[in-house]
């Protein structure tokens, strides 16, 4: 297996009394991007500060591309890209002046400056309004403007602090397109947030955090499994449903076969491979499907599972 | 270096883009200047216009070579305008005027003046609210006493009779027709930087809550995630409040010197001592911003302390006027420190040497507050 972009053990920080992140740890291969799920103040901000050695941590080991972060370790923080939850860039400056000075203070120079600067604007769609001040963007453009300026040294592990607070549907599904398409190039990409959507469509693997601890890890489906939900199928029929609901009953991961409102529902675990084993037992009874919607238990399930309260809480 | 320059250089680009650098550098300095200018009757331009401070010399009138050389002394002394010296028919009249409010200061000089044994200082009294009154009358007290050391000199034991006075009747014998003027030129040599001070200590705030904003803004965790050490960041910070606030300083020592005629001394002492001063105001205004919570706490905080320190330091006073425990008081702050170098300079007129001790003690105010400042700020930023 390849050596981790990023390794965390034992993360922890306290703030007076307040234990703010307990223990946290994990891993980040090139090219897997990892999502840090919890909701607001479950220690998702404090966690990434100190993997980018913004802030000092009380206990515990990071390290990024095989070198150690501390608050005092510089050499090291090339290798990240820190696109902070705020729009981190000054508004009374162009985006190409504010590229400019962190693209300085990361070691590039000109010519190749001007060339990375005109390439990240490209790829988060601003080439065009470089030289406008970053006040006269919308909400979308600042964020992805803010993604730009992480992404200007071309750093192996990429950070993201809930990219997408604020934007509107449009400007969020570009955030995503582009962080999923970093990601398929090889980067690391860490990205928090508490929209259980983007964790899931984005994410290889979640990490679910609360009250300051991460409580899961693993991909989704490995999460779901974990807290053993089961998936539920709706299935509209004509013909005889009762032998329909009969039939299903006896397939072997169904759990409970019920007939509501003229419908058949079904619990059963592994409902997607069930589908074909449903048409098969509809044939068997004579009942006609007209469709079946699978449910799925998601992450917010899971969040449920684990916490015993909603992410949005 | 390279790091620090950077960080400086953005940030005077945008204190220029929004133009508060230039209101900070330029307009309010020279606001500050023209205002001081004003209040000394220094504007240069109002030869008809009533003066502000009015000084009566007179003498008791049993002599005629001590007539004869108030008299002379009287003439030769040409203050700029705003300043008017009246030569008094008595004492009494003089004491009136003083007591009516017609003048803000009186020269006595004593009966004997030209014949005892020793030449006495003339009598000054002065209005405690007109400081340059008071200053204005001890020039011209001491212009009388040189100029009676010089008749007494040129005239050997004849030295009260008139003829003696012929003697000092030629050209001026000690500068003695500047003596008013020059002193008033250098009381705006010590005003202005006075005010500056003042007004620095808020203006350098002013740059130290932009580093707070910052942080809040988040733009500080993007500079402090570079590879660089935070020290040079903050470093670049400090430079373009330093720089500015040297600016500010600078532009109210040439206007009040270009185009008021002030005197603030040596040009080199004058430059050491206002950039020490800047770093030590600096180091305190960025201690009380960063241990201020709140950007509205520290520009509560800034305002109160900076009238605190001014009051404290002397800035409102003119020199050699507080009580000598206030004095004493007024070296615990940089302002106070920085005022006595001025006060050397532009009213001593001492050269360099007079700068070293208050820079030195300016020097120690920058590592005592800074050092902690600095701390404080990182502790703020990284825990």
């Amino acid at each position: 297996m390849a050596e981790p972009v990023l390794l965390c053990r034992g993360l922890t920080k306290s703030f007076g009394e307040r234990l703010a992140v307990d223990g946290v740890g994990f891993t980040i291969s090139e090219g897997e991007c990892y999502g840090l799920l919890g909701p607001n103040g479950a220690g998702k901000t404090t966690t990434i500060s100190m993997i980018c050695g913004l802030l000092d941590r009380d206990a515990g080991e990071v390290e990024v591309a095989g070198q150690a972060v501390t608050v005092t370790a510089t050499a090291v923080r090339a290798e990240i890209g820190f696109v902070p939850q705020e729009i981190a860039l000054y508004p009374d400056l162009t985006a190409h002046e504010n590229l400019w000075l962190f693209g300085r203070l990361y070691g590039l120079a000109k010519p190749a400056l001007e060339t990375r600067i005109g390439d990240v604007l490209e790829l988060v769609g601003l080439a065009d309004r470089a030289r406008d001040r970053i006040s006269t963007y919308s909400g979308g453009m600042k964020r992805r403007a803010n993604l730009a300026a992480g992404l200007l040294h071309d750093p192996k592990l990429l950070v993201l602090d809930e990219p997408t607070v604020g934007v509107d549907p449009q400007s969020r599904n570009s955030l995503l397109e582009t962080v999923a398409a970093l990601a398929r190039e090889g980067r690391a990409v860490l990205y928090t947030t508490h929209y259980m959507e983007e964790a899931e469509r984005l994410c290889d693997r979640v990490g679910i955090i609360d009250a300051g601890r991460l409580v899961a890890e693993g991909t989704r489906r490995e999460l779901v499994g974990q807290v053993g939900e089961l998936d539920r199928l709706q299935i509209s029929a004509t013909g005889d449903v009762v032998a329909l609901a009969d039939q299903c009953r006896n397939l072997p991961t169904v759990q409970e076969a019920t007939i509501v409102d003229g419908a058949v529902h079904l619990l059963a675990t592994g409902g997607r491979q069930l589908l074909r084993s449903v048409i098969e037992a509809a044939d068997r009874a004579g009942a006609d499907v007209a469709s079946v919607e699978l449910v799925e238990p998601d992450l917010e399930t899971v969040f449920l599972h684990l916490t015993g309260k909603a992410l949005r809480d | 270096m390279g790091t620090a320059l950077l960080v400086a250089r953005n940030d005077l680009r945008r204190r220029l883009r929004d133009r508060s650098a230039v209101v900070t550098a330029l307009v309010a300095p020279v606001l500050l200047a023209t205002i001081v200018g004003v209040a000394f009757g220094e504007t240069g331009g109002s030869g008809g216009a009533a003066p502000l401070v009015r000084v009566a010399v007179a003498d008791h009138g049993d002599s005629p070579a001590t007539r004869a050389l108030v008299n002379a002394v009287t003439r030769w002394a040409q203050p700029g305008p705003g300043i008017a010296i009246v030569r008094s028919p008595s004492v009494q009249q003089a004491r009136s005027d003083r007591q009516e409010g017609r003048v803000s200061a009186v020269v006595e000089v004593q009966r004997d003046f030209l014949t005892a044994p020793v030449i006495q200082f003339p009598n000054v009294s002065a209005d405690r609210d007109s400081p340059i009154g008071q200053s204005i009358a001890f020039a011209l007290a001491q212009g009388l006493t040189e100029a009676a050391a010089t008749a007494r000199s040129a005239a050997g034991s004849a030295s009260g009779t008139p003829g003696a006075v012929a003697a000092i009747t030629g050209p001026p014998p000690i500068g003695l027709v500047d003596a008013a003027g020059g002193t008033a030129r250098s009381l705006v040599g010590y005003f202005g930087p006075a005010v500056a001070m003042v007004f620095l200590f808020f203006g350098i705030g002013l740059g130290a809550r932009s580093v707070l904003a910052e942080r809040q803004e988040g733009t500080m965790a993007r500079l402090q995630a570079a590879p660089v050490p935070f020290s040079r960041v903050l470093a670049g910070k400090l430079l373009a409040m330093v720089a500015l606030s040297l600016t500010s300083v600078l532009v109210v020592w040439a206007t009040t010197t270009w185009l008021l005629g002030a005197t603030w001394g040596d040009p080199t002492g004058v430059a050491i001592l206002t950039l020490a001063v800047v770093v030590a105001m600096g180091a305190i205004a960025l201690l009380v911003t960063v241990m201020a919570r709140t950007e509205a706490q520290a520009d509560a905080a800034t305002a109160g302390i900076g009238f605190a320190l001014a009051l404290l330091g002397g800035n409102f006073f003119p020199p050699g006027s507080l009580p000598p425990f206030m004095e004493r008081l007024s070296l615990l702050t940089p302002n106070g420190w920085g005022l006595q170098g001025y006060g050397a300079l532009a009213i001593d007129g001492k050269g360099l040497d007079a700068v070293w001790t208050p820079v030195l003690a300016l020097l120690a105010i920058t590592a005592a507050f800074g050092s902690v400042a600095v701390f404080r700020f990182r502790r703020l930023v990284m825990t």
